[in-house]
């Protein structure tokens, strides 16, 4: 009896609705200070209370999608009890057999089932599948969230054409880093959003090769990869006096109006490194700014050290240039793109995504539910008479009037049936 | 003393309401315990909460004005969903437990509102240096506001009350109705809509970031990421717009259809048609009664949420925050990511700063290379006349800020250059996270943009 009232509470509904009032407390607590989503999620995922919160969401729906299969399911016991819990109940005059009522229920498209002197019709029993559906869609996305929390491991690393890096074991080559740079980039108007329809990386690994781009990671000798940014890969020599020392700059400098800070490692000079528009001069007149980003055009500040910061000196050169700032010699070399690989190892990942997509399949299915509702009808012959109930999923009101209906159409079969002897 | 006797009336006449609804519920009206144990709550919520708003020993111990007012908007919703809960489940609590809840039902029902009183009041009296006589007016005002209700108390009496009302849908109504009031509205403005629909739209913006994050999705400023506009929509202010709508709409909309969803009463067995007839008339007047509060309820409702933000339009323009400065430091410190959001959702921040009486309004954004852009909301060139003052400053449109004014799209990039149309730049730096805006160099420029304002040239 203790056990099964237990199992009616871990399953309940209530339950549920008081577990994610818990959740939403919780953040309505963090609100109160600063960053109050992260410290929710850590709370969440972290501390042994929001473990357990979590735990017992995830035991609640289990428990619920078993009742609910089960009690759809099961065999209905045929009593006077369970016809008090029907919506609607009748008893009807006369000597009807219960068989009587199956016949006339299974012309009405309803499953009949007769157990001794009772009979139970029921229609559209597998109605909960979606919801169920739904269920479980969000206990594995609730599982599989929780496994990667504490599993995911996360390596980030700059690749250029024809390097090799190593990613949790695994040698991989940057054979190709492709992107469709726009050469008429005009940085005005509400247009002008900066969007690179095409970025890839291909990679090879063991002979074969992969592309990954800023889309679905691609999985790569079980591990995925991702590209999470390109820029421009520019050497530069530069002579300072007598010095003279090679730098390869991985430069994020896209979109346009960004700038990077270069720092020499073993010298007191620093850059900084933008993109700078070209003039477009249609019929001897300036036209326009724009930016031709498949050949960059640097804009590039020399700051020393200790010098006043405010008066740099400007060179603005292309690749295979060279010039001069104060003492300082720069030539550009030719430029690549680079290309930002994030490698994610994660045996939960792929999990997450099914039960993302399961979810979603489930409230698309929900929408079923508008008119796939179950519908029952039970019938308890006593001896003297027979009591029929009725009970619909939903719409009650309108299954109601439905079996008044139904009851009057009996009736009427009754009377003509007198009427024929 | 005109305000502060004024104030208080008002308040008093809006609690009054509230608890003649209650009051002369038939349930309640007709237990002499149910009745004293409301009006018990009532009388304590005023000698609570009135003395914590009033003396400035309690008050500097107390919660700020902010935290009041999120417990008032909980407070509010509690009764609000609590229509829904008793809809669901029909409940046959013991006489005690009735008379319990009743009490608490009467402290919440004027508490907020009386310390919100007691602190306005006090502050009356001390900018006027009356502060007896501001205390003796504002305490006149809230008695004659309960006046109508001892007056009237034989009328009210006679309402069709329990014909019009059931458990759950009154105290929707008075939830409704709370939201409605709004508190003390010298002190706090703020419509509930406006800070649930801040609240929501940062939720579910780092939700949807971190989920994108966790489906190795994340979003970039120019890479193609699959899925990311979908992403923006679900997480953007008109997500958030609608949720809110949703969480003020659906405790009437489940009454509504919960009484429209009753089984029409079973006449067949009646052999007399006009008993019929008459059983048939009494069952959809009576479904006719409870249906008007419930949709007075909605069309107020409605009317709230269209006072607040439900146009069409399509520019972001967030209701400024306001922020105070660090009396140490004489600094305006703004975290990057708090309880309004976080920066990396891109959207327009804008705060005020209040200055005397003036209200230097400046706002923030995130920079599509990850860099924080700090301005004035005021156009150089742009100067709409006195009467527009809704088309001065910005609002966002995608990665662009709009001038209201001229309409042209500003890249959000270019924040914190001067010239064109651009905003005024304002002097700031970051440290642990936060932006650093030093007060009098933020005052500096907007006495400077004033003054040359006035002389007719504008910087």
């Amino acid at each position: 009896m203790k056990i099964d009232r237990f199992g009616h509470i871990v399953s309940s509904w209530w339950l549920t609705g008081v577990l994610f009032l818990a959740i939403c407390s919780i953040y309505l607590f963090f609100t109160f200070g600063q960053d109050p989503y992260a410290r929710w999620a850590h709370f969440l995922f972290r501390s042994p209370a929001g473990l357990a919160l979590y735990f017992c969401l995830i035991v609640n729906l289990v428990a619920a999608s078993f009742r609910l299969v089960l009690r759809s399911l099961a065999l209905k016991p045929l009593s006077a009890e369970v016809l008090e819990t029907m919506d609607i109940r009748a008893e009807m005059p006369g000597r009807r057999r219960p068989q009587e009522i199956a016949a006339w229920m299974k012309s009405k498209g309803f499953a009949v089932t007769i157990r001794g002197n009772s009979m139970y019709a029921s229609k559209n029993k597998f109605s909960f599948l979606p919801g169920t559906v739904i269920r479980s869609g969000f206990i594995i996305l609730l599982v599989s969230l929780l496994v990667s929390i504490y599993s995911r491991e996360t390596r980030t690393a700059v690749l250029h054409e024809g390097q090799e890096t190593d990613f949790f074991s695994t040698k991989i080559t940057a054979t190709g880093i492709e992107a469709t740079l726009p050469s008429d980039f005009l940085q005005v108007g509400e247009e002008s959003s900066f969007q690179l329809e095409h970025a890839i990386a291909r990679l090879s690994f063991s002979g074969r090769t992969f592309l990954a781009g800023p889309g679905f990671p691609t999985r790569i000798n079980g591990n995925y990869y991702r590209l999470t940014n390109v820029g421009y890969a520019q050497p530069v020599l530069i002579k300072s006096g007598r010095v003279q020392s090679r730098l390869d700059m991985d430069l994020d400098i896209l979109p346009p109006g960004k700038t990077q800070i270069v720092t020499i490692p073993d010298g007191n000079i620093f850059f900084t490194v933008s993109l700078e528009p070209d003039r477009t001069i249609s019929k001897g007149l300036l036209k326009g700014r724009q930016f031709n980003l498949g050949k960059p055009f640097y804009r590039i500040a020399v700051l020393k050290n200790g010098e006043n910061k405010s008066k740099p000196r400007v060179l603005t050169l292309r690749q295979g240039e060279s010039g001069t700032a104060g003492n300082v010699k720069l030539s550009l070399g030719k430029s690549a793109l680079y290309a930002r690989i994030q490698a994610v190892r994660d045996p939960a990942l792929a999990w997450i995504y099914l039960g993302f997509s399961v979810t979603l399949i489930g409230l698309a299915l929900m929408l079923t539910r508008f008119f796939w509702y179950q519908k029952e009808m039970i019938a308890v012959d006593t001896g003297s008479m027979l009591t029929i109930g009725y009970c619909e999923e939903f719409f009650k009101k309108w299954g109601i009037q439905k079996f008044y209906a139904w009851k009057d159409e009996l009736l009427q079969m009754d009377a003509e049936k007198e009427h024929a002897h | 003393m005109a305000d502060s006797f004024l104030i208080a009336l008002r308040e008093a006449l809006q609690c009054g309401l509230l608890l003649a609804l209650v009051l002369f519920f038939p349930a309640v009206a007709e237990s002499r315990r149910s009745t004293r144990n409301l009006i018990l709550g009532v009388a304590v919520a005023f000698l609570a909460g009135f003395p914590a708003g009033f003396f400035p020993v309690f008050n500097k111990h107390l919660l700020a004005n902010e935290t009041w007012t999120f417990w008032r908007y909980i407070a509010g919703s509690i009764i609000f969903y609590l229509g829904i809960l008793f809809t669901v489940r029909k409940p046959k609590p013991s006489p005690s437990i009735i008379a319990a809840g009743l009490f608490f039902l009467g402290v919440l029902l004027f508490f907020f509102e009386a310390r919100a009183l007691g602190f306005l009041i006090h502050d009356l009296g001390a900018m006027q240096e009356k502060p007896l006589t501001a205390l003796m007016s504002g305490l006149a005002g809230m008695l004659t506001g309960f006046i109508p209700l001892v007056l009237f108390r034989k009328y009210l009496r006679k309402l069709p009350l329990e014909r019009a009302f059931s458990l759950p849908s009154l105290l929707m109504t008075i939830g409704a109705l709370q939201f409605a009031f709004g508190g003390v509205s010298e002190l706090e403005r703020e419509n509930i809509m406006i800070p649930l629909q801040r609240g929501l739209l940062s939720l579910l913006s780092q939700g949807m970031k971190s989920f994108q994050s966790v489906l190795l999705l994340s979003e970039h400023p120019f890479l193609q990421v699959t899925g990311a506009g979908l992403a923006r929509y679900l997480s953007g202010d008109r997500m958030a717009l609608a949720l809110t709508v949703v969480f003020i709409i659906a405790p009437p909309v489940f009454i509504l259809i919960n009484l429209f969803a009753r089984p029409d009463p079973f006449v067949r067995d009646i052999q007399t048609p006009a008993h019929r007839r008459r059983t048939v008339a009494f069952f959809r007047s009576e479904m006719l009664y409870q249906a008007i509060p419930v949709l007075t309820v909605f069309v107020v409702l409605v009317v709230l949420l269209h006072a607040v933000n439900i146009s069409l339009n399509p520019l972001y323009d967030p209701a400024p925050v306001p922020v105070r400065d660090d009396a140490n430091e004489n600094v305006l410190r703004i975290p990057l990511a708090d309880k309004l959001g976080d920066f990396t959702d891109k959207k327009l921040r804008k705060y005020v700063y209040y200055y005397g009486n003036k209200q230097v309004v400046f706002l923030a954004v995130l920079k599509p290379d990850g860099s924080i852009g700090v301005a004035l909301d005021e156009c150089e060139i742009c100067r709409p006349a006195d009467w527009n003052v809704d088309a001065k400053g910005y609002a966002q449109k995608g990665g662009h800020l709009i001038c209201k004014y001229c309409m042209t799209p500003i890249p959000a990039s270019t924040i914190n250059n001067p010239g064109g149309c651009n905003p005024i730049p304002v002097h700031f730096r970051m440290e642990d996270n936060k932006i650093l805006v030093p007060v009098k160099e933020l005052i500096l420029l907007y006495q400077k943009v004033q003054e040359l304002e006035k002389k007719g040239t504008h910087l």
